[in-house]
């Protein structure tokens, strides 16, 4: 029997491809011993056979590579192996394949800290080691799986570079050792950037935040904020970008700083800084300077621009006091942004001061104190041209009934005049100003008095490439340009608005519908000290030689006035109802019937009508109403004619006598003479007032007014607030004086030589001319002088006959009983020359009065009187007494300031 | 036996009562006088002024119209 013993390799050995395996037996059988391996359970494959010729114990080996993977199994066999073993198995695997796909891949950056190791083992790995170095450490093996694909390598280092492998083990337990990946962890986070303010930045507003750009490396950032140098942490961690540092003071240097943080750590940020505002600079250069005189009452303040001033506060005022403390009184408010401050109208020759305050957000600085004096202003000519106002008249003057009067300037006292062909002045003739142009209506004939326009003439219209230019358009010749007024025959008549127009160039323009003017003027007139004169018609055909475009003017016309900016005629005696209107602002229309509200009107043409009185006079007040005074009527136009309007009546039985017989006062009041009485109807045209009918019951009769032969005049004196009232037939005269401020009525007379033809005040330039004018009938224009004690007639003067009576007054209590005048005290005003006196007594009223009459003064009792004047027993006796005062003839003047007397009782009258 | 006022024709002439009845400050017969002076334009009753020419110039004839135009002048 022969014993035999496997050695190796031991049942379940594990090899990996390509080991040699040792198979070893040991043995006392002798002769051949086979070996058997294969993958069969009893394998069958002879891998070799030992030849032993001896049955000693001996140990046979043999070794064989084994590249095929598999489990195997041996035993051996031979003639004289008795019971051998049962076959061992062994297998063979594959050597271990390395692991792929390594997450982070290899060389990746930025790792987090806290990242995985992930890798894919193939099959034939039944075991991996981790390996992981960090830097330049050593390895060390963190972990060994069997399943698990995915290790924790736990918190790594930031800012790291680290290496690691998988090593991976077969069924053999053989090692393949991995490749070697890379990866770097986090590293720490730039820098913030983009600072605001920007860094270095000043005058930076006390509500600045701070912002910043945050990297996208950075999670969280720390904020440091302080005045410079001393900063501290103000925010951790945080993932803000903005900060709002509180109460920021003026003028101050902060330092700010923003350390970015990642999972890697903190980076310094840069330390940036910023300055606050400062106050603005104090306000400087004043205008008007400071101290300033004569500045112009329209002067506004200004001042520099200070720096770093966001708005100004200002304090004006006329009290040194309240702009030195900013008083509120004196505070000028909102507070504005420019450097300038309208002051208004200023004061005349008065002191300001002011002060300005320049603030921004960091404060406010005050100037100082300035000041400057207002000048008196001097009465200048508006904008750039003079304004002058001429007289003007016309005079009955049988020589030269063609004459125009004007003034030359605004010095008198002369006067001079055109002439203007037509003019009659011996027939009646009225004027009106409107303008700047005298419009004047004479017989059927009318003219107009230019002051204004300047003429171009000398033109061919030809209606084909020259027009007649429209009134209001606009003609030019080179920069000059006037406006069209008005057209006559072969001449244009503008008002100049810029340049001078001149001969031998041409004049062009265009009408509303594009129509040519085009023309030489072979004369250029411009307006100088004497004016252009010209007759008075209806504009003229623009586009032919003839025709009635503008309509017809009344053939006569004694009344023109002006209402509403339309001309107003009437007093035509072909048509003494009628009255007519042109359009509005424009007198050379006179087409009526157009529906345009500014058209020319006239009775006949509108719901109106006609008045059913003859007009005698036109009572315009501006643009309120209009009066038609008839001769037994007074209507009251209200409104506009063309447009609606009313005609009520006043009055039914009060007419006017003409159309110089009324005037206005101060109040507006109207005053009118009616061949009956005065009246006064009220402002705003109340019921008529007779003032008359209670004082001078038989006015009629007294005053006795005759068209035919008298000329009336009524003008309101504005100096000495009254109305005169006059009526002068050839020469003799018959007036009234009604002193407004005592509603009382003063009988006049004047020279026959200066009776009153025509009365106007004359609201002239110079002062001492600004009086009412009083038109006279020796041709002279005279006006009423209080340091003259008579009337300049052209031969010399002529006292003035001026008497008054007081009385009859009873010289007792009652006038059935005589009394005696005791003594009499006159007090003359200072000044007075001298002036008689004459004391009448009778039995009874009428008896002083008719002695009055006849100038049979009583008692003997009559003297002159200067001074005071005590006259003691007087002797008058009766039961009335009368005193009358009287001029003496001379030139002189008197005024009685006080009179007074003693008087005694006596008996019953006899 | 006392001094008395003895009122003045302020209110000017009236000629509307009987002679007995003339009422105070006013008369009957005045001519020529205002209730207000020239010498010292007081209200005490005086001579009117005198009517002065203004102007040296001879119109000629009657003035049977008076106006005056505001003129805007040349320069």
């Amino acid at each position: 029997m022969s014993v035999t013993s496997y050695n190796t390799p031991a049942d379940g050995a594990k090899f990996t491809s390509g080991d040699s395996v040792a198979f070893s037996i040991t043995t006392t059988a002798n002769g051949n011993i086979s070996l058997y391996c294969d993958t069969a359970a009893d394998p069958a494959t002879v891998i070799h056979t030992w030849s032993k010729g001896n049955v000693n114990q001996e140990t046979l080996t043999y070794s064989k590579v084994f590249s095929t993977t598999g489990t195997y199994y041996w035993d051996v066999h031979g003639s004289y192996v008795t019971n051998p073993p049962s076959p061992r198995s062994f297998t063979v695997y594959a050597v271990a394949p390395k692991t792929t796909t390594p997450t982070p891949t290899n060389n990746s950056t930025q790792r987090p800290l806290n990242q995985q190791l992930t890798f894919v083992r193939p099959s034939g790995a039944v075991k991996a080691d981790v390996w992981l170095k960090a830097g330049s450490g050593a390895w060390n093996k963190i972990a060994s799986v069997t399943t698990a694909l995915t290790v924790n390598p736990g918190t790594l280092t930031g800012n790291t570079t680290y290496q690691w492998r998988v090593d991976t083990y077969n069924g053999a337990d053989r090692l393949t050792t991995g490749d070697t990946w890379q990866f770097s962890t986090l590293t720490n986070p730039t820098k913030a950037t983009n600072p605001s303010p920007a860094n270095g930045s000043t005058q930076r507003p006390l509500g600045q935040v701070l912002s910043w750009t945050r990297p996208s490396s950075a999670t969280s950032c720390d904020v440091w904020f302080g005045p410079s140098g001393n900063m501290t942490k103000v925010l951790s961690a945080t993932t803000a970008t903005t900060y709002d540092p509180p109460s920021l003071v003026h003028s101050t240097v902060y330092q700010w700083r923003i350390d970015t943080k990642n999972a890697a750590g903190t980076t310094t940020g840069d330390v940036w800084q910023f300055t606050t505002v400062t106050p603005p600079a104090a306000p400087t250069t004043p205008t008007p300077a400071n101290g300033a005189t004569d500045v112009a009452r329209n002067q506004d303040i200004s001042w520099n621009a200070c720096a770093r001033a966001t708005s100004y506060r200002v304090y004006f005022s006329t009290s040194l006091a309240a702009v030195e403390q900013k008083q509120s009184s004196a505070l000028q408010s909102p507070d504005v942004t420019t450097t300038s401050w309208d002051t208004g109208l200023l004061g005349v020759n008065v002191t300001y001061y002011w002060r300005i305050i320049a603030i921004n957000e960091a404060g406010s600085v005050d100037g100082p104190v300035w000041n400057f004096i207002t000048g008196t202003p001097v009465i200048a000519d508006p904008v750039i041209r003079n304004y002058k106002k001429r007289l003007c008249a016309l005079a009955a003057n049988a020589a030269n009934p063609n004459r125009f009067y004007y003034s030359n300037d605004n010095v008198p006292p002369t006067m001079s005049y055109v002439t203007l062909s037509a003019l009659d002045t011996t027939k009646p003739c009225a004027m009106l100003e409107a303008f700047q142009k005298v419009y004047i209506v004479n017989n059927g004939n009318y003219f107009v008095v230019d002051f204004c326009n300047t003429a171009l003439g000398g033109i061919t219209w030809n209606y084909t490439t020259n027009y007649r230019p429209e009134r209001g358009s606009i003609l030019y010749q080179g920069s000059a340009a006037m406006v069209v007024d008005c057209v006559y025959t072969s001449t244009v008549y503008g008002f100049v608005t810029n340049g001078t127009f001149v001969t031998g160039q041409a004049v062009t323009g265009n009408d509303s519908s594009g129509r040519a003017t085009s023309f030489t003027p072979t004369t250029v007139t411009n307006p100088g000290a004497a004016p252009l004169v010209y007759p008075w018609k209806p504009y003229p055909n623009r586009l032919s030689a003839s025709g009635n475009e503008y309509g017809l003017m009344p053939i006569y016309a004694s009344i023109i006035r002006m209402y509403r900016g339309r001309c107003v005629l009437a007093g035509d005696k072909n048509a003494p109802h009628q009255w007519y209107m042109s359009e509005q602002g424009n007198f050379y229309n006179w087409a009526y019937g157009s529906e345009d509200q500014k058209a020319p009107v006239a009775g006949t043409d509108t719901d109106i009508g006609k008045i059913g009185d003859i007009i005698r006079a036109v009572i315009p007040y501006s643009d309120d109403f209009c009066i038609f005074g008839c001769s037994q009527t007074s209507w009251l136009l209200r409104g506009d004619p063309a447009v609606s309007a009313s005609l009520d009546n006043i009055s039914y039985v009060i007419g006017i006598f003409s159309d110089t017989s009324w005037c206005f006062d101060d109040k507006s009041n109207l005053y009118i003479l009616n061949p009956n009485g005065i009246y006064m109807l009220p402002q705003g045209i109340g019921v008529p007032v007779c003032l008359t009918e209670n004082i001078i019951p038989n006015f009629g009769e007294d005053f006795a007014v005759d068209e035919s032969i008298h000329q009336i005049c009524m003008g309101y004196d504005r100096i000495r607030h009254g109305i005169l009232i006059t009526k002068t037939t050839d020469g003799s005269n018959q007036n009234y004086w009604l002193d407004l401020r005592n509603s009382g009525f003063f009988p006049e007379e004047y020279p026959a030589a200066v009776g009153a033809t025509s009365l106007h005040y004359y609201d002239a330039m110079m002062a001492s001319y600004r009086l009412l004018h009083v038109g006279c009938k020796d041709g002279y224009i005279r006006a009423f002088d209080d340091g003259q004690k008579a009337d300049d007639i052209i031969s010399g003067f002529a006292p003035i006959a001026a008497e008054m009576v007081i009385g009859p007054l009873p010289l007792s209590k009652t006038g059935s009983v005589e009394g005696l005048l005791v003594r009499l005290n006159i007090t003359p005003a200072d000044g007075t020359d001298q002036v008689l006196y004459q004391i009448f007594t009778a039995k009874t009223a009428e008896q002083v009065i008719k002695a009055v009459e006849t100038a049979i003064p009583s008692a003997r009792i009559n003297g002159i009187v200067a001074n005071l004047l005590k006259i003691t027993r007087p002797r008058a006796r009766g039961a009335y007494f009368a005193i009358r005062f009287y001029s003496d003839g001379q030139v002189s003047t008197w005024a009685v300031d006080n009179l007074s007397g003693e008087f005694i009782g006596l008996g019953m009258v006899k | 036996m006392s001094d008395l006022s003895i009122p003045l024709p302020y209110r000017g002439i009236n000629l509307n009562h009987a002679a007995s009845k003339q009422p105070l400050e006013t008369s009957a017969h005045i001519n020529n006088v205002r209730p207000y002076d020239t010498i010292d334009k007081r209200a005490r009753l005086g001579q009117r002024p005198g009517l002065v020419r203004k102007y040296a110039t001879d119109l000629g004839g009657s003035v049977v119209a008076i106006c005056s135009v505001t003129v805007v002048e040349w320069a």
